[in-house]
């Protein structure tokens, strides 16, 4: 008899365990890859955003009115370079959009008490909300989401 | 071979093995990848809460700081308008009242992420320093004496600590930004309204005053600048008796809030420092011009007088006293008015002004002077301060019209003549209270005035007798004593008749000097008895001439008596004596010594070089004026003098700077100094925006509140750009005639300036009634041009004025509420002429020290001088 070569059963065994290991193994890797891509789309999503709000940060009150429904970042692209072609690229990576649904509320901040001027609403506080939004890697029915805020004013030069 | 059997199992086990490896980093990294995200995610979320609570408190605390004293914050605005020492620090320590005042909205966004976020904030105002404004002193960084730093304006650092706490990530930011305390509100020096600063001597002081006419051309039509130096202001009266007037000016020349209207010409360059009175008044201390503004004529008796000296820091001497009380008395009063200082004090005979005859001055001069040929020197009277401002022509008739609107000069015809006969009237009249200032005087100057005294001498009879002996000589002609007789005689037979004995200011007498110890050895039982025939010989032996004696003789007992002379002596050093011992009591803050008249320098506006009186005027021994080489008038005074001695020697009057043709001038400007800009604007239109071709404004486009039409305007705003001019008109609200201002501001424009329309403060209303405001509401617009500022409309202009390089012009005869400052002032660039109305406001000083806090804005600059942030979980 020769000896060389496996028996069945050495392999049904081996095939058993290996399935066994490799229905454990394979999900950890689908997890672990999603993970990361997750991680990595939130990073984006927190990239963008905060690029967003810098953005709206340097831009003059007058270009972004307060309105109640959000900007789109095609629509801050236009308002900021208008006939500008050459400079709509610069203002946010297209990168960013391509992959989220972005978009920014901003909102009037009531003046406080000591205001000397409270009917000169350009000189007054903003309020910034930049939501980026994007398929979840982990479920595609759900939708993941970053939201940044803050309060801004209007920086002149000087 | 047992061994090799099952080693598939070893292999796939291997490989499993390899798989779960990767799994579990990959796992492991996610993890690691999902955690370090979700910081990120924490970190962003964190700054820009931190960064909202800076905005939000940068925001509110610069509105805080400008926004007076009111509310549970009004304290900052307190603190920051205080004299501060250097490096002291201003805590802003209440963390309920940051949270509740200065950063209430970013509290509130905080707390809307529920309690995972918390923030606490710290701030404080640090570094503080005055602001260094002495160019010579740059190396030190300390102000040279000479130049006084205003306390209250200065530079600072505003940082503010924010410490974020999002789900555990922690965030501190730190920023620091610059904050500037300026005064908007410059008064120029001191309290005056319009500095010209025309420094060459040829230009400057060029008599013809005639107060107020041309006398080379009474056909020519001429408007005049007329300078309304708001009296009603000062006085918050709408008429005076004689005596409040009297009473009033000194009390007011002595505290310096002397009604402006005044002049200022022959400087460097507008010496402006950072507002404050005293380091003007230090680099102008030389120059002062008697004025028709002080009482023209104040007869009074022997009490009133001492009364008035008393007021004016001085005292009546005992020798005074006597002459007037013994030597000669029941002789008449003493008069005290000035003389003017232009054509009159060069004038021989009698002029007229506003319908009055009036003597001129020559003669005092005379007795100093051998050639004198006047009338080459009065081809152009262009430039004298008196005809800058008092050119007028009078046109027959216009006293019917006096009540029109348009009649000017009526008024100041109305007003002025009946100035013999009843001194307020001279100032005012029923219907318009006008002061013209056709001489133009001093900052906070003393009443050193350039006096004459009349002196009403009664006894005619026994003038008719010294007058017929006078005549009665051949040479009689040829002494200075005859002018003093022709006078007389002019005044033929009036009851009254005036021997005009000019102490005009220090050094200038008509009485020839005695030498030193000449009187000493008179007993004092003797100093009333009169100098007669028996003293010949001593006077020949000090050098007067037989002639000058006899005329000596003619005079009146008393006037030759040993006390006269005395008191003449002592009223040589009059100004010298009033500043000696107690110099700093004496002298009011920030007043000067005025003792340098225009009229003296009319007078050494000579081609004969060696007059007597000039080299008295050179004698550093007895003189003070002196003279540079390079034909400026540069006149040191007993005030440089005086500090010169106290700071031993480490300050150098500007004015003997001048002197050296090697040290150039002085043409520093402090605007351009120290007043940091809160804003830039490199060019008044933005072509890339706005309509092809004609751009956009970008002052109105910054400033310009479209809401309710207003020029909303704070802090230093430099326009670097010089292409096109500042026009007001294009700062109009729609339908509008004129641009309406608030806030405290000074545009500074390297380029011209034109109002086209008129510039109003926010609260005026009704140009009619324009009046001074303290207050938060009371600064006018400060604009320095360095192009020059045009007057293209006759609206009404607010404002304080500086126009540099070029002088003001105008097409339109302007009216200007405020101040006006120039490098020079050519009415033949403003033919139409104009009003200039001081606004007081800011230089009285009376105003509190809590009014005068609304005149500084706190700049705070969009310069971040520090910005940090630490992060930690």
């Amino acid at each position: 008899m020769n000896r060389r070569g496996f028996t069945l059963i050495e392999i049904l065994a081996t095939i058993t365990i290996a399935t066994v290991m490799i229905t454990a193994i394979f999900p950890m890797l689908n997890i672990g890859q999603k993970g990361v891509y997750k991680s990595s789309d939130k990073n984006y999503a927190v990239l963008a955003a905060a690029d967003l709000m810098e953005v709206v940060r340097g831009t003059e009150f007058s270009v972004l009115p307060p309105r109640e429904n959000p900007y789109s970042v095609q629509e801050i692209r236009q308002l900021l370079y208008k006939g500008d072609n050459a400079r709509r690229n610069l203002v946010f990576g297209h990168v960013y959009e391509d992959k989220f649904a972005i978009g920014v509320f901003i909102q009037l901040v009531a003046e406080t008490e000591n205001s000397t001027n409270p009917e000169d609403a350009n000189k007054s506080m903003r309020q910034c909300t930049v939501v980026v939004r994007w398929e979840s890697v982990m479920d595609k029915s759900k939708k993941e989401e970053v939201r940044l805020t803050s309060l801004y004013r209007e920086h002149t030069s000087g | 071979m047992s061994s090799k059997r099952g080693s598939i199992f070893y292999v796939v086990m291997i490989v499993l093995s390899i798989l779960a490896g990767i799994a579990g980093t990959l796992i492991d990294m996610g993890i690691d990848e999902s955690h370090a995200t979700q910081l990120a995610y924490r970190s962003e979320i964190a700054l820009n809460i931190g960064e909202s609570f800076v905005d939000e408190f940068f925001h509110n605390v610069d509105k805080t700081m400008n926004a007076g004293n009111s509310g549970p914050i009004g304290g900052i605005y307190d603190k920051l308008r205080e004299e501060s020492s250097i490096d002291s620090v201003i805590e802003l320590d209440s963390k309920e009242y940051i949270s509740k005042y200065l950063v209430p909205s970013s509290k509130k966004l905080c707390e809307s992420f529920q309690n995972k976020c918390s923030a606490v904030v710290i701030a404080k105002i640090k570094d503080i320093q005055p602001l260094n404004i002495n160019p010579r002193a740059r190396d030190t960084q300390k102000p040279k004496p000479g130049i006084k730093v205003d306390k209250v304006e200065k530079d600072a650092v505003l940082e503010v600590l924010v410490e974020v706490t999002y789900e555990g990530y922690k965030k501190n930011l730190a920023v620091t930004r610059s904050l500037k305390v300026v005064n908007t509100t410059i008064a120029p020096l001191s309290v005056f309204t319009l500095f010209v600063n025309d420094p060459g001597f040829p230009l400057q002081s060029y008599w013809s005053s005639k107060l107020g006419m041309d006398f080379n051309n009474d056909s020519k039509e001429q408007k005049s600048v007329v300078l309304d130096h708001s009296w009603d202001y000062v006085f918050n009266k709408s008429d005076y008796d004689r005596e409040e007037l009297i009473a009033g000016f000194d009390t007011t020349v002595m505290q310096g809030e002397v009604p402006p209207g005044r002049v200022f010409m022959n400087s460097s360059i507008v010496p402006l420092t950072n507002g404050n009175r005293e380091s003007g008044m230090l680099q102008n201390a030389f120059f002062s011009a008697e004025s028709e503004l002080l009482p023209p004529f104040v007869p009074m008796d022997l009490e009133q007088k001492d009364e008035f000296l008393t007021r004016v820091g001085s005292k009546m001497s005992e020798e005074e006293k006597v002459i007037l009380e013994e030597v000669l008395p029941s002789s008449g009063k003493i008069f005290t008015r000035p003389v003017g200082y232009g054509y009159e004090v060069r004038a021989r005979d009698d002029y007229e002004v506003n319908g009055k005859k009036r003597s001129g001055f020559l003669r005092y001069m005379e007795a100093f002077e051998s050639d004198w040929d006047g009338e080459v020197s009065r081809k152009n009277p262009s430039k004298s301060g008196l005809d800058l401002f008092g050119r007028v022509e009078y046109k027959p008739g216009v006293l019917a019209r006096e009540d029109e609107e348009s009649g000017w000069f009526g008024k100041i015809v109305k007003a002025a003549s009946d100035a013999y006969d009843d001194l307020v009237r001279s100032f005012v009249n029923d219907t318009y209270h006008l002061r013209i200032s056709p001489t133009l005087v001093y900052g906070n100057v003393l009443a050193s005035y350039f006096r004459v005294m009349d002196y009403k001498y009664t006894r005619v009879d026994e003038l008719k007798e010294v007058w017929k002996s006078r005549k009665d000589r051949e040479n009689s002609n040829k002494s200075w004593w005859a002018s003093i007789w022709d006078g007389i005689s002019d005044l033929g037979s009036d009851v009254l008749k005036t021997v005009k004995v000019g102490f005009l200011g220090p050094g200038q007498y008509p009485i020839p000097e005695l030498p030193p110890g000449f009187l000493d050895d008179i007993p004092q039982e003797k100093l009333k008895d009169s100098f007669t025939e028996s003293d010949r010989a001593k006077f020949k032996a000090i050098g007067w001439s037989d002639d000058t004696f006899e005329d000596f003789l003619d005079l009146p007992e008393g006037m030759r008596s040993p006390v006269f002379f005395k008191f003449f002596e002592k009223m040589r050093t009059y100004s010298l004596q009033y500043f000696g011992k107690n110099f700093e009591s004496n002298v009011p803050k920030g007043a000067t010594l005025a003792p340098y008249n225009n009229s003296i320098m009319n007078y050494l506006r000579i081609t004969q070089y060696d007059s007597p009186f000039y080299k008295f005027m050179l004698d550093p021994e007895k003189g003070i004026p002196t003279i540079s080489q390079t034909g400026l008038t540069v006149l040191d005074n007993p005030l440089d003098q005086k500090i010169d001695q106290e700071w031993g020697g480490e300050y150098i009057s500007p004015l003997k700077e001048l002197l050296d043709e090697n040290v150039p001038l002085k043409s520093f400007n402090p605007f351009l100094y120290y007043r940091k800009a809160t804003d830039y604007v490199s060019s008044i239109y933005d072509y890339r925006a706005g309509k092809k071709g004609t751009g956009v404004n970008v002052i109105r486009k910054k400033y310009f509140n479209e809401k309710d039409g207003t020029l909303d305007i704070n802090g230093v705003i430099y326009i670097t750009g010089t292409a096109r001019p500042l026009r007001f008109s294009e700062l109009l609200a729609d339908g509008k005639k004129y641009v309406r201002y608030r806030g405290k501001s000074i545009i500074i424009t390297f380029g011209e300036v034109i109002f086209d329309v008129g510039v109003r403060k926010f609260t005026t209303k009704d140009t009619s009634q324009i009046k001074p405001q303290w207050g938060k509401d009371a600064p006018l617009l400060t604009v320095v041009a360095l192009g020059g500022i045009q007057f293209e409309t006759n609206e009404l202009v607010e404002a304080t004025l500086y126009s540099f390089m070029n002088p003001p012009t105008s097409t339109r005869h302007f009216t200007l509420h405020g101040t006006l400052g120039s490098s020079e002032f050519d009415l033949a660039r403003s033919k139409v002429g104009g009003v200039v109305k001081f606004d007081p406001s800011y230089s009285m000083s009376k105003l509190s020290s809590s009014e005068r806090k609304d005149y500084y804005w706190v700049a705070l600059t969009d310069e971040i001088k520090k910005y940090s942030w630490k992060a930690a979980w």
